[in-house]
Parts: structure tokens; sequence; C-alpha cells
């Protein structure tokens, strides 16, 4: 990544202020035993989007989910049904 | 006011140290103070970090505890000591560290570090909850499953690259179990001559590790 024309944060809440555009990922659970982190509750810790990491957007920015959406995982129920957004037009396009 | 009289900085010249609300605030020739000690001869160094301890708190009270074990640290000169996670429970989660944590608190000998353990229950299988334990109160950051050695390469990876979040370390006990398993000695030139019957861990079991 570090060729990617992007900048790599570890720091979620540093960089919510700043985003025009938050695209979640759907954390695949059949895939959990690659290890990649150790456990839904702590993923949804320190990555989720709930209410108060939703707090930090600036009023225009758009939140993305390609669908379908773990409530309670990576976006809390209170965003993910929340008016207007987040956008899920991905997964009816595949 | 304390000062201590011609210590040996570091090994070196001998200097008068003066300290006043628990910092030092002055280091020099003749100085004074309430309360003086002797250390001539003696030498002065910086506190000493162990970065590898076995506070054996909770669950082996009876070999040690934290309070027994910074007690000992601190007579040693010993500031701070890190504490592996090979504990009963395991150091495997932010609840455990924090106790750890907090039992040096109150000990009050020594700054206790807790170890997070790299896996649940130091079985080697899943990545325990790092991220948990570095937000703690116990702030961690050296993870290790010391007493035994992470050798899934899969994980040993992911634990790598999930401690960046948070500047955290990965201490590993270098010693792969399928090479090693029932050794007692190196198969090195010294272990070949003073060994007899004793089983042999292979050279390679470190350095693959």
């Amino acid at each position: 990544m570090e060729r990617w024309p992007c900048q790599v944060s570890y720091d979620l809440d540093a960089v919510l202020p700043k985003a025009d555009v938050v695209m979640m990922l759907r954390v695949q659970l059949e895939r959990m035993n690659a290890a990649y982190f150790p456990s839904a509750r702590e993923y949804s810790r320190r990555y989720g989007l709930d209410r108060d990491r939703f707090a930090k957007l600036h009023d225009d920015a758009i939140v993305m989910h390609p669908g379908p959406m773990n409530r309670g995982m990576e976006i809390s129920a209170e965003v993910a049904d929340s008016p207007g957004r987040p956008s899920s037009s991905r997964s009816a396009t595949g | 006011m304390i000062v201590i009289r011609n210590a040996r900085m570091l090994g070196g010249e001998p200097r008068d140290i003066l300290i006043a609300n628990g910092l030092i605030s002055e280091i020099g020739a003749g100085l004074g103070g309430d309360t003086v000690i002797e250390a001539e001869e003696l030498i002065a160094l910086p506190g000493l970090v162990d970065l590898h301890t076995h506070l054996r708190e909770p669950g082996r009270e009876d070999a040690e505890t934290v309070e027994t074990g910074t007690r000992a640290a601190a007579m040693g000169g010993f500031t701070a000591v890190h504490a592996m996670a090979n504990t009963s429970p395991v150091a495997d989660t932010a609840g455990v560290v924090e106790q750890v944590w907090r039992r040096g608190q109150e000990a009050g000998h020594c700054d206790v570090h807790p170890v997070g353990a790299v896996t649940s229950g130091l079985e080697g299988k899943h990545l325990a909850e790092l991220g948990a334990m570095a937000d703690s109160q116990a702030r961690v950051r050296v993870f290790s499953d010391d007493g035994k050695c992470v050798s899934d390469a899969v994980l040993m990876r992911r634990a790598l690259e999930y401690v960046k979040a948070f500047d955290g370390v990965v201490a590993q006990h270098a010693q792969e179990p399928r090479l090693t398993e029932g050794a007692q000695l190196n198969e090195g030139g010294l272990g070949a001559a003073r060994a007899h019957r004793v089983a042999g861990g292979r050279r390679g079991g470190d350095h693959r590790a």
C-alpha cells in the first residue's frame, strides 16, 4: 500500500472529521479464520461506525456500504438505518 | 530535599545529586540537603527496565506476587518491569492486564507494564484482543506468548501487522516447537561434548523462529 496514491492511517477517529466519503467494508464472517483481527467485538469497538464516530463526520460527508450490512458489527443499527445514509447502492449493482 | 553525595555517575566521575519533590533537580558538587545519603564508591544509574519478568499473579501466588516481585525488582535498581502473560488466567484480555497493572500501582515499588498474550489462552490459534489490551489502563505495548512460541506463520504475521496500529511490538519466544520436542540441550559442539543421554534440540530450532 506504500506505493498506492493514498495515505494510510490506523486511527479511524482521527481521520473521520476530514473524510468526505466513508466507505465501509462488510466484514466477511466466513473469513474470520484468516485471523485478520481477534474478534467481532474488538473489530466493532476499534473500527465500528457507531453513533459517536458518525457524529464526527462533517455535514456533507456520505457513508457508503457495499451491503449487506452486519448491523452492530462494522456499523451500528442506529447509523445504518439513519435517514439519507448510508448509501447501499453497491449491493444492487453487485 | 535529599542529596546523594559522591555517587559515580554511570560509573564515571563522582557527583552530588539533589532530589527535590521526587525529581532530580541538580547534579553538581558540594550540594546540600535536609537528608544526606553518602554514596562514595557507589554507582548512580537511571532506573533499570526489565523487559521480561514473571510476576506469577494471578494464579501462582504461591511462587511470586506482584508485591514480592516488584519489591525484589526495586531492590535491584529496576524502576519498571514487564510482566509476562503466562498467568492463570492468561493475560489475554483488558480485564486481566488491568488487574496486574493495578496490583503494581497498589504495591508501589516500581512500574508494572503487563505484557499481553499474542494468542488467546497462549494456545497459538487465535489472536487475543490486542487492541483492547492496548487501549486499557494498562496501555499494553509489548505482546508475547512467552513460554510458548507463536509457531503459526500466518498468525505471527497478522499479529505484527495488527500491533502497528498502536505502535506495539511482539516479543517472540523463538523456539520452534516441532524441532524441540522433549529437548533438553542445544545440539551444538559444547552440548554434544557434555550430553550423554539427554534429548537434543536441533540448532535450527531457534533460527527458524
